[in-house]
């Protein structure tokens, strides 16, 4: 008899993409100066886009390497942009 | 015989007839072809037009960067074939890498629709532009959200590659770029549209100037 091994696991990654510092973002200026009509002591920074994605691979490094790749090739261009990849969850 | 073009329909596309047709009135033969095939051979002008490739979700241009037929777009350029991108399709010419650069959201913000006037700044340095003389003018309605050119080295690396600028910059953009080539010549990207000041009935013909200084380059280079 063969037992099956299960060599996949599903690793959840948040892809978090923003404009690079220096580069203006309009729409931040204009949330900023909504804000600032609460009277808070807040502070807009950045207007940042996430992805939620489901990866099924042996391990979480390899998992992360198929994020980093996708980043690259089609959610993120390097003359406006910067993003980071966290690891939500693993089952 | 007239040189064969073929324009890209993406998901989303809306001005891929406008461009076809102005394409056709340069003389050139053109055809429709879905951006999810591989480009066929024989093409010697492939056309990405203005619109909402995949809604314009997560940003302009980003998402269609993937469709096979953007894919084939370097082997075509590497073999001599021209390709040129408006609007939308200039951000998905730099979106793929294939201009250098990327279109920023418009600042002030807001989408932006009027006719402006550019003027070539840098004549000899694509085919789209052959045989025009630099300091020409021309007026094109424009209509985008995120036009605003920018560039990794600034000002310096946006001017290295503009073929057209704004006479009154409309919404920001790096070096008043409204158009850049790439550095062989053959791919360029255009921020306000050509294909929709083709026709005197469109209240400008000049944009057909660079459908036609194509052709002009291809009669040139083809034997």
């Amino acid at each position: 008899m063969t037992t099956v091994i299960p060599t996949d696991r599903e690793f959840v990654f948040e892809v978090s993409v923003r404009l690079r510092d220096g580069v203006r973002d309009p729409a931040i200026d204009a949330v900023a100066e909504a804000v600032s009509a609460l009277s808070l002591p807040i502070r807009p920074l950045a207007a940042v886009r996430t992805l939620r994605v489901a990866v099924r691979s042996a391990s979480a490094d390899d998992a992360r390497r198929h994020v980093e790749v996708c980043a690259t090739a089609l959610l993120v261009n390097p003359t406006l942009e910067t993003f980071d990849i966290t690891l939500a969850s693993k089952t | 015989m007239n040189p064969r073009a073929l324009v890209l329909e993406f998901p989303g596309s809306n001005g891929h007839r406008d461009l076809a047709q102005a394409f056709a009135r340069a003389g050139f033969d053109v055809t429709l072809h879905p951006s999810s095939e591989h480009l066929p051979g024989g093409v010697h002008l492939v056309g990405l037009p203005g619109g909402f490739s995949y809604g314009d979700y997560w940003r302009a241009g980003a998402l269609a960067r993937a469709e096979t037929a953007v894919r084939d777009l370097a082997n075509h350029r590497d073999h001599g074939g021209l390709v040129f991108g408006v609007c939308n399709g200039f951000q998905i010419l730099t979106a793929a890498g294939l201009l250098e650069g990327a279109l920023a959201p418009n600042d002030p913000s807001g989408f932006r629709h009027a006719w402006v006037e550019v003027e070539l700044s840098r004549a000899g340095t694509s085919a789209f532009t052959f045989g025009l003389a630099e300091g020409s003018r021309f007026r094109m309605p424009t209509a985008n959200g995120e036009g605003r050119y920018a560039h990794v080295d600034g000002a310096r690396g946006a001017s290295s590659r503009c073929v057209l600028r704004y006479v009154e910059n409309p919404n920001g953009s790096l070096a008043d770029v409204a158009a850049i080539g790439d550095p062989t010549g053959r791919v360029f990207g255009v921020m306000p549209h050509p294909e929709r000041a083709s026709h005197p009935q469109l209240g400008s013909e000049d944009g057909l100037a660079f459908f036609r200084a194509a052709r002009r380059h291809l009669d040139e280079a083809i034997p």
